[in-house]
């Protein structure tokens, strides 16, 4: 079923420029809602922009508006500011890193992982002590840091050379046995001669025509 | 050096004639959309002054009248939807009461649609620049738009005899239709 008053507003919104159906016309023109569509449609053409009276006189903005100005001297500063942070931060963990040794900071707890792994004794109370005791003996703290850094050479130490000996043994020994070299060519031999007897039939084939070619200048020579 | 316009002195002739050629319509449109005078005034002599700076670039009257509006319009969106005034100015327009109340039911993208195509009669094209909607959605925003314009319009009447040219047609559309 056809919606009169949806096709005819539907009509005048596309303009109503063309005649409507005979039907929708017969409609609209006793509908009131119908009738006040069109009178919507005649009042908004009705409508003259050009009586508005001319706008006031005003300088053109030259770009940007305030908040946005203020924006970016906002973001600007907050840049800078990020820079500085990053100056200050960089500059402080330099100087803790001149002032202060940081492998005598980081070894005790390798050490002392290391040391109650291998040796199952635990020796962390002596680096707490050690700490505490600072000002009054620094041999102590000296001590300490030499008899640490120490014991971690002996143990990589024993595992290189294991390496390095077996490498050098089974290269020179294995010279001697030459039975071994003897049976690897009679491999190799029963493998590679199938193909290569099959090549070598063809190439005696092509040898012999050349050779009647050679003898037939002879007879040209002899003729004259 | 430029004058209190922020126009260059060699290029104030062209500014006036842009002017003189938008100044108008360009306030009414944005009287029309804002629905507020002052407020209609400001963005148009915003937009103008703006278009007069750029004028040798907007010579074309359809293209420049469509960046101007483009321009107010944007400004509008970014104000808001506007509350329906009952105004002399614009009863200079030939706005009613209905009609204002109609207008002010729409968004602004639809009520600058509405304008833009069914007052000012603009090539879609131009329109599309004026909303900044193309193709199919701009045909829906028009279309959309003025139902629920000429809706809103008839309730906002009420049970005022309805008249106009249009019902002229109708009303002889009918009697040949029924002879």
């Amino acid at each position: 079923m056809i919606d009169l008053h949806a096709t005819f507003a539907e009509w005048v919104a596309a303009g109503a420029e063309s005649e409507p159906p005979r039907d929708i016309v017969l409609h609209a023109s006793g509908c009131p809602r119908c009738l006040a569509v069109a009178a919507g449609y005649d009042a908004l053409r009705a409508i003259d922009v050009g009586m508005a009276p001319e706008p006031p006189i005003v300088a053109a903005r030259d770009g940007a508006s305030v908040a946005l100005r203020a924006g970016r001297a906002f973001a600007g500063i907050a840049s800078v500011a990020l820079i500085g942070a990053a100056i200050v931060i960089g500059t402080g963990v330099l100087r803790f890193g001149q002032g202060t040794n940081l492998a005598a900071i980081a070894t005790p707890t390798p050490t002392a992982f290391a040391q109650g792994v291998l040796g199952g004794t635990p020796p962390t109370p002596t680096a707490t002590p050690s700490s505490a005791d600072e000002t009054a003996d620094p041999s102590a703290t000296a001590s300490a840091a030499t008899s640490a850094e120490p014991q971690p050479v002996p143990t990589t130490a024993p595992v290189l050379t294991p390496v390095t000996t077996p490498r050098a043994t089974p290269t020179g020994t294995p010279v001697a046995p030459s039975p071994t070299a003897t049976t690897a060519p009679t491999a190799a031999a029963t493998a590679v001669p199938t193909p290569a007897a099959t090549a070598t039939p063809i190439l005696p084939s092509r040898i012999p025509t050349p050779t009647p070619v050679p003898t037939a200048p002879p007879p040209s020579e002899a003729a004259p | 050096m430029p004058n209190r316009t922020g126009v260059v002195p060699d290029q104030a002739a062209l500014a006036a004639a842009f002017r003189d050629l938008h100044g108008r319509r360009l306030h009414g449109f944005a009287m029309l959309l804002t629905l507020d005078p002052d407020r209609a005034a400001l963005l148009a002599a915003e937009a103008l002054a703006a278009g007069a700076a750029r004028a040798d670039a907007l010579r074309h009257p359809e293209r420049g009248a469509a960046w101007l509006r483009a321009r107010v319009v944007g400004a509008a969106r970014r104000a808001g939807r506007p509350a329906p005034r009952a105004s002399g100015t614009l009863e200079l327009l030939g706005v009613d009461h209905a009609t204002a109340a109609a207008l002010a039911s729409l968004d602004v993208a639809s009520r600058a649609a509405v304008i833009a195509t069914i007052t000012e009669g603009f090539d879609p094209r131009d329109v599309a620049t004026i909303v900044g909607v193309e193709g199919r959605r701009l045909a829906r925003l028009v279309e959309r738009g003025t139902e629920r314009f000429l809706a809103a319009r008839a309730m906002a009447l009420g049970l005022v005899p309805p008249e106009g040219p249009t019902i002229d047609r109708l009303h002889a559309a009918a009697r040949r239709a029924i002879t």
